[in-house]
């Protein structure tokens, strides 16, 4: 085995956190090494360019990797989730929505507000991250405007509101009509040039990623800059083990070089974990050994504990005349926060962000129709006629909610796959069903013809991973501190979707960079 | 036309144009499935000569669908058939619906007729074109693009109090 030359931290993981850290420790001269089991994604491979690009939604560009089977990916099994992550430069940031909303203050307080099953507070405050929410915008570029009451203060976006189209507006004259809050949504799609990038054109296929680079992938935002400062990212790079030294710290990782098969040891003075909710804590019960029986920094037995991913119901609001809905980039317009906060009178705690999106594109409308004669005039009354809406709900963290080590589903090394065990818990059901109520007002007063609804989504998609190793202030009741270093492990820090202690009902990803800064900080000021 | 390494006899050609006549019939400007050249330039070209597992998508392989061509060969009223298929053998119908779709509305000829009776703007392939030709820029002056009265709140984090969420946890048995 090699061993190619000690550097000062070793990152596991390139994705929203592994890119944030490494370029912030690099602004400040430490040497850092970057592994990431996947390939760099370049412009030409993005599928925008083809008639097809709907069918590559389905196989390369799949966001289930059980479906997509690169040789990067690693099988996760489960019967009630569709897992959704991708494992190449930029992680899961490669093929996102972008949507950006942050957490709101009272998410980081649900042991206080309600500490129902694993609700615990957050042993960091909103206030704590606000300055970090507002760096990683600025790197990121985040379309939408400042002023939204239902959250605190934010500086200026950096460019103008996603455009609305014809579909938005009808939307927000129905929030109008039943006087419900909604705001301009926040996006990291930036709507003008900004920084050397070019503005989007909403073309709608931002789930396939972004060739242009106006969605932000932190292979178009962090990843130029960490690389100018000298990090070394090194691709096709499979962690199979965490190493420790005589005293127990962590000292670097042995991974296997895809390409050749080769296992090669990086050691480095501090380990950073950012591998995502599901691969990290995989990566931490694969590095188990005689001190660590129960895989490392699991003294707590958390270790993939509190899987979050928030519950779904998938809305199509579908109306008499055109509106325009495939057109437009695929991140939400419009959010609605009326019912995210708790009021227990509604027989529930937390709450759920509607999140108002684009219609389907040709394939997918018609995949859903009747096949036979009836089927024109079906595409006909639902193509350019609908529009996707979310009901996007906090899920408690639950105990037995987890992702464990697969030993039957091995991985193109032969390591383990995963497999989760997720379900939805009572008090998230009543969110969902409150909320499909609140969709079905909404849809008449946007004078739709019908709604659609999937009720609680089963199997539920998981795009946002969360929860997995929480950090805290006690370490028989989380798996890091609140400067994300491991209880267990000297010298090993963790910092992705798997920090959170509860998920709040938004999407993670704008929160999950500002976490990896303050992480990154947090690391500079204990050297 | 060169494609992946697979090819179909004449008899199964001609199966398989009446069966994605059968399954998308024409309606309007809409072409019929075996007017656009999608055997050639689709089904061919991504319908993996060998997947016996049916490990990628549409997890129909080169075999799998020529067995699903030779049990419809000869039948009358492909309609019948199909339906039969449908019951009989319900993922081989999936897959090859979805291929059907997919292939379909792919085709320059459904674009231009989408295009056509249903959506002037649309134009098939994401990009280089978007439809930022399509969409007015966000306006801050438009009554409709931010709320007339904007309204709801939020509590700093060290204000958040507790709610009585007692009976809550007595109703669903927490665990």
């Amino acid at each position: 085995m090699s061993s190619p030359l000690p550097t000062d931290v070793l990152i596991i993981g390139s994705g929203a956190a592994g890119a944030a850290i490494a370029w912030r420790l690099s602004e400040q001269g430490v040497r850092v090494v970057c592994l990431e089991q996947g390939p760099w994604v370049l412009p030409a491979e993005h599928p925008h360019y083809s008639n097809e690009w709907e069918f590559e939604l389905q196989r390369r560009w799949g966001r289930n990797p059980n479906v997509r089977q690169a040789p990067a990916d690693f099988p996760i099994s489960s019967t009630r989730v569709n897992p959704m992550l991708y494992n190449a430069v930029g992680g899961s940031t490669v093929h996102y929505n972008a949507h950006w909303p942050r957490l709101k203050p009272v998410d980081f307080r649900k042991g206080t507000e309600h500490g129902l099953e694993g609700s615990a507070d957050w042993p960091i405050s909103y206030e704590d991250l606000a300055p970090y929410y507002e760096q990683n915008d600025a790197i990121m570029g985040v379309s939408g405007i400042a002023g939204d009451p239902a959250n605190p203060a934010r500086s200026p976006r950096q460019t103008p509101p996603l455009p609305f189209g014809i579909h938005g507006r009808r939307i927000a004259e129905a929030f109008e009509r039943l006087g419900w809050h909604w705001w301009p949504a926040d996006n990291a799609i930036i709507t003008e040039d900004y920084d050397g990038r070019v503005a989007c054109v909403h073309c709608g296929s931002c789930r396939n990623g972004c060739p242009r680079g106006s969605l932000a992938t932190v292979t178009w935002t962090y990843w130029p800059r960490a690389l100018r400062n000298g990090v070394e990212l090194r691709t096709h790079a499979r962690v199979e083990q965490i190493t420790l030294d005589e005293q127990g710290r962590a000292n670097g990782a042995v991974y296997i070089n895809l390409r050749t098969g080769e296992r090669q040891q990086q050691r480095a003075s501090l380990v950073v974990l950012c591998a995502n909710g599901l691969g990290t804590p995989r990566l931490l019960l694969l590095s188990a050994n005689a001190e660590h029986p129960d895989g490392l920094a699991n003294s707590s037995g958390l270790v993939g504990r509190y899987l979050m991913h928030h519950a779904y119901a998938e809305n199509t609001m579908i109306f008499s005349e055109p509106i325009d809905g495939f057109t437009g980039a695929y991140g939400a317009p419009i959010l609605s926060q009326e019912f995210y906060d708790t009021d227990v009178e509604r027989g529930f705690v937390n709450g759920f962000t509607f999140q108002i999106g684009r219609g389907m594109t040709a394939s997918p409308a018609a995949l859903g129709l009747p096949w036979g004669a009836a089927h024109r005039d079906a595409f006909a009354q639902l193509f350019n006629h609908e529009i996707w809406f979310s009901v996007q709900t906090e899920d408690l963290p639950i105990y037995d909610n987890f992702v464990a080590l697969d030993r039957d589903h091995l991985d193109s090394s032969g390591l383990p796959g995963v497999t989760i065990n997720w379900d939805v818990h009572p008090n998230d059901r009543k969110i969902i069903e409150f909320g499909v109520e609140r969709a079905r007002e909404l849809a008449d007063a946007a004078g739709a013809l019908a709604l659609e609804t999937t009720g609680v989504a089963d199997p539920s998609p998981a795009w946002h991973l969360l929860g997995t190793c929480r950090m805290g202030n006690d370490p028989t009741t989380s798996v890091t501190d609140a400067d994300h270093q491991a209880w267990d492990v000297p010298n090993l820090y963790i910092c992705d979707g798997s920090s959170f202690v509860t998920g709040g009902s938004v999407n993670p990803t704008s929160t999950i960079g500002a976490l990896a800064l303050r992480c990154a900080d947090r690391i500079l000021a204990r050297a | 036309m060169a494609h992946s390494g697979w090819s179909l006899s004449d008899a199964s050609r001609a199966t398989l144009e009446r069966v994605l006549d059968a399954l998308l019939p024409p309606s309007g400007s809409f072409p019929l499935p075996s007017q656009t050249g999608m055997i050639d330039t689709f089904i061919l070209q991504r319908v993996p000569e060998n997947d016996p597992d049916g490990r990628l998508y549409p997890a129909l392989d080169a075999p799998a669908l020529q067995r699903l061509l030779a049990a419809l060969d000869g039948s009358d009223d492909m309609t019948a058939a199909l339906t039969d298929l449908e019951q009989t053998e319900p993922l081989a119908f999936t897959a090859l619906w979805r291929l059907a779709v997919y292939g379909y509305y792919a085709q320059p000829e459904t674009i231009a007729a989408i295009q056509r009776d249903l959506a002037p703007a649309y134009h098939g392939a994401p990009l280089p074109l978007g439809y930022a030709h399509a969409m007015a820029p966000w306006d801050a002056n438009d009554p409709l693009q931010m709320p007339r009265e904007p309204r709801g709140s939020f509590i700093p984090t060290d204000h958040v109090k507790p709610v009585d969420a007692l009976w809550l946890r007595e109703r669903d048995g927490e665990r």
